[in-house]
């Protein structure tokens, strides 16, 4: 095994203290669920419900796309109140269902039971969790897709390791429910055919992942350094040396949804949520229903110990700070932390004093200071020369600059003016 | 704008705890003690000296920000720059020479290039070079250390071994020279005492000299001669990566290199016997080598960069000390460097991984 590592990159402390030994907290039920179309940069098609219909738990509120779009289910059984655009954290538009929670559930409440899935064929396999509208990530923290068509995946990654400090979901996850983990991969396995298994893991995940592993033939556990951005995708490609096109990473939450999905026949309308950070009271993992205000979600996981500073949806490196706390919860929210002053370590913004600090934790190898510079400068040429579209949005150059230069912000604000460029012309 | 603190909605949330700000103040901090060292050794008028430069360097700070508008001193940069060019003014220099060299460092070296972090020279290392060459006699006004009458002295350390290779007397060691000179030695009963109670047991015998230009017993600038504590200070910045170990790691290693092997040449001495402990104690390598040349603006942006850097001052500060016929010369070959860093911002660019 090579042992690949990357450049660029810092050790990071993982903050699993915060949440180390915590089982999952049922919360309670939103009064209003607050359902966007667009779930974690995902379209849910057309609304299949209109102003004033009674739903029931688990009813389908959207028809999907036709090119792979999931269909989006109703959280708790009610009417709908509202159909009406709002914005997300993340500062897009979007329109959403308002659903007003009243009457009886449909599965809440009683015994779930084991549905056999080991003679359904492969296809049959992946409509039933495009249908349950199941959404898989490389890790708790990246943008979310429909599970890939058959026969075009030869490698499967399982990714358990931390993506950013504190968020260390996949891990908590495993712990509790490390067989159902097991059956997840064996039904991707069914799917996609025998191919390439692999684990990876960091100091803290190799122990449960070790285990896990013993369950399989031939598969192979990569043991990483707690280096950020290490568990990112496009490194991870990299340092495994996968061909990206053939292969499927999935993390922990991923496939938890799934098996649910195959063996419980449930459609994803809720979703295990960590909250963590020096400001939370109770840190821990929680299951959320879709929709849920995140005001009432924070109340429900035992509110703040301290003044929170920021109130943060995702990573430190890569998350966005939410201002309006009546956004809901989605599909795509792993991770909503707290910090406070002392974390946060805000300075007043000076101008470059080209410490090279960028450049020196830059996991791509580019030079943000001077990438930095050509973009000020409008020169769009230099900026493509200076790797703006290799860069990877890790967040690190930001985190590192003693002088707070916005440098992330400037380089997602140049890549999306450069695209819409190109589109028009 | 640039009042307003980081509260961005944009990643990232959360910063390392190093700023631009935290970092002056702190490395301004790690030198008090040197400061106050060198004001124990040349008496109140080194204080003045200290407090003069320190002030008109606020008072330029503050001229500056009315004309362009921009700049705080929260930043800590006016008060660094002061205090390092204050250290590195000779203690018998009149109460204009701070004043004039803190005006001018900052309003003219500074404001040039408009904000910090665009300078493209060291301030305080052209503000010292402008002062010796328009008041050479100023800026050579030494003084005895812990003289009651404030006695005059000819000649730094590195100066009177300069005259005595010019003259050809043909001292046998730097200290040789230095005592020919007329440089009193005072650290006879601390070498023996080192001597006879640690090294012998070792075996090493520590010739006498050292202790005083360690301790700063010597005539020099007011920052100078506190070599152990500008290392305690050193040691600290290290640490807590406030400045760069690459530069004085290869800075230290290229000069002393170049001094042990030839260094020994022109006393006469063979190859392989140049005092390097001497040459490092001595005039203001050690406050230049962890103050000055670590500063980031005006040093290259990538390792490799400054690794050439550090080399190629080390390697000018041998020429310039052995050959020129200035005394000290570390200022001035690190201001040379400075000249090559765009180049080798160009030259030793970061490769992108495709």
């Amino acid at each position: 095994m090579t042992n690949r590592t990357i450049q660029g990159g810092i050790f990071v402390e993982d903050f699993y203290e915060l949440t180390q030994g915590k089982t999952c907290e049922n919360t309670s039920f939103p009064p209003l669920a607050i359902l966007p179309l667009v779930q974690g940069n995902h379209n849910a098609g057309r609304w299949a419900v209109q102003t004033g219909d009674e739903v029931q738990e688990e009813q389908v509120l959207t028809h999907g796309t036709s090119d792979g779009g999931v269909p989006l289910h109703a959280p708790v059984p009610g009417y709908v109140e509202a159909i009406k655009d709002i914005q997300l954290p993340g500062g897009q538009e979007c329109s959403a269902v308002f659903l007003r929670f009243q009457g009886a559930f449909a599965r809440t409440g009683k015994k779930s039971e084991s549905r056999a899935w080991e003679s359904l064929s492969p296809a049959e396999l992946l409509k039933r969790i495009h249908d349950k509208g199941v959404l898989v990530s490389p890790t708790p923290l990246d943008s979310l897709k429909a599970l890939p068509q058959v026969k075009t995946i030869d490698t499967l990654v399982v990714n358990s390791m931390e993506p950013e400090p504190y968020v260390t979901l996949g891990l908590n996850l495993l712990e509790e429910f490390a067989p159902r983990v097991q059956e997840a991969v064996k039904i991707l396995q069914k799917i996609y055919g025998p191919g390439k298994l692999i684990f990876t893991a960091d100091q803290k995940t190799l122990g449960p992942i070790q285990t896990l592993s013993q369950n399989f033939a031939q598969v192979q556990v990569k043991n990483l350094p707690n280096k950020y951005p290490l568990a990112l995708k496009p490194i991870l490609v990299r340092v495994l040396q996968l061909e990206e096109s053939r292969s499927l990473i999935l993390d922990i939450p991923s496939l938890l949804a799934l098996w649910e999905a195959v063996v419980l026949e449930k459609p994803c309308i809720e979703r295990y949520v960590l909250v963590s950070g020096d400001s939370a009271r109770h840190p821990g993992i929680y299951r959320v229903r879709l929709g849920m205000p995140i005001a009432q979600f924070l109340e429900d996981a035992g509110g703040f110990s301290s003044p929170p500073e920021k109130i943060v949806l995702g990573g430190p490196f890569r998350g966005y700070t939410i201002e309006d706390l009546s956004s809901p919860i989605t599909k795509d929210t792993s991770a909503i932390l707290v910090f406070s002053k002392r974390v946060v370590n805000h300075a007043r913004p000076a101008p470059c004093i080209r410490c090279g600090e960028c450049i020196d934790v830059c996991p791509v190898g580019i030079q943000p200071v001077s990438l930095f510079k050509s973009i000020k400068a409008g020169a769009w040429e230099e900026a493509r020369e200076e790797g703006l579209e290799d860069c990877i949005e890790c967040g690190l150059c930001g985190f590192t600059c003693p002088s707070r230069i916005p440098l992330l912000e400037a380089f997602k604000s140049a890549k999306a003016a450069h695209e819409k460029e190109a589109v028009h012309g | 704008m640039a009042e307003s603190l980081s509260r961005t909605l944009a990643p990232p949330q959360v910063f390392s705890d190093v700023s631009t700000a935290r970092q002056n103040w702190t490395i301004a901090l790690t030198l008090v003690p040197a400061a106050l060292w060198g004001m124990s050794l040349y008496s109140l008028k080194a204080g003045i000296i200290l407090a003069l430069a320190i002030g008109s360097s606020i008072l330029g700070d503050f001229l500056l920000r009315k004309i362009h508008k921009q700049g705080t001193l929260k930043d800590g940069s006016a008060v660094l720059w002061g205090l390092l060019l204050g250290m590195s003014l000779p203690p018998g220099a009149p109460g204009f020479i701070p004043v004039v060299g803190g005006l001018f460092m900052i309003l003219v070296v500074k404001g040039i290039s408009g904000n910090l972090g665009s300078y493209w020279v060291h301030p305080v290392l052209l503000t010292r070079t402008f002062l010796a060459l328009s008041w050479p006699g100023f800026m050579s006004a030494w003084r005895l250390p812990f003289s009651p009458t404030d006695a005059v002295a000819g000649s730094t350390p590195l100066m009177a071994v300069k005259d005595s290779l010019l003259a050809g007397t043909g001292s046998s060691t730097p200290l040789t020279a230095i005592t020919s000179h007329g440089i009193p030695r005072t650290d006879s009963a601390l070498t023996d005492w080192l001597n006879t109670h640690i090294l012998t047991p070792m075996n090493i015998t520590l010739p006498g000299g050292y202790s005083d230009m360690f301790l700063g017993n010597f005539p020099g600038a007011i920052g100078e001669g506190s070599a152990f504590l500008l290392l305690a200070a050193s040691v600290f910045l290290l640490g807590r990566r406030l400045i760069r170990w690459e530069i004085p790691l290869f800075f230290f290693l290229s000069f002393s290199t170049l001094t042990w092997v030839f260094g020994g040449l022109p006393f006469g001495l063979p190859w392989f016997s140049g005092d390097v402990l001497f040459q490092i104690l001595s005039g203001s390598f050690l406050l230049i080598l962890f103050f000055v040349a670590t500063d980031p603006v005006t040093t290259p942006m990538t390792r490799q960069g400054r690794i050439f850097f550090a080399l190629g001052a080390g390697v000018l500060t041998f020429f310039l000390r052995f050959f020129s016929s200035a005394g000290d010369g570390t200022g001035t070959a690190v201001l040379l460097m400075t000249l090559m860093v765009p180049l080798l911002d160009q030259g030793f660019r970061k490769r992108k991984i495709v």
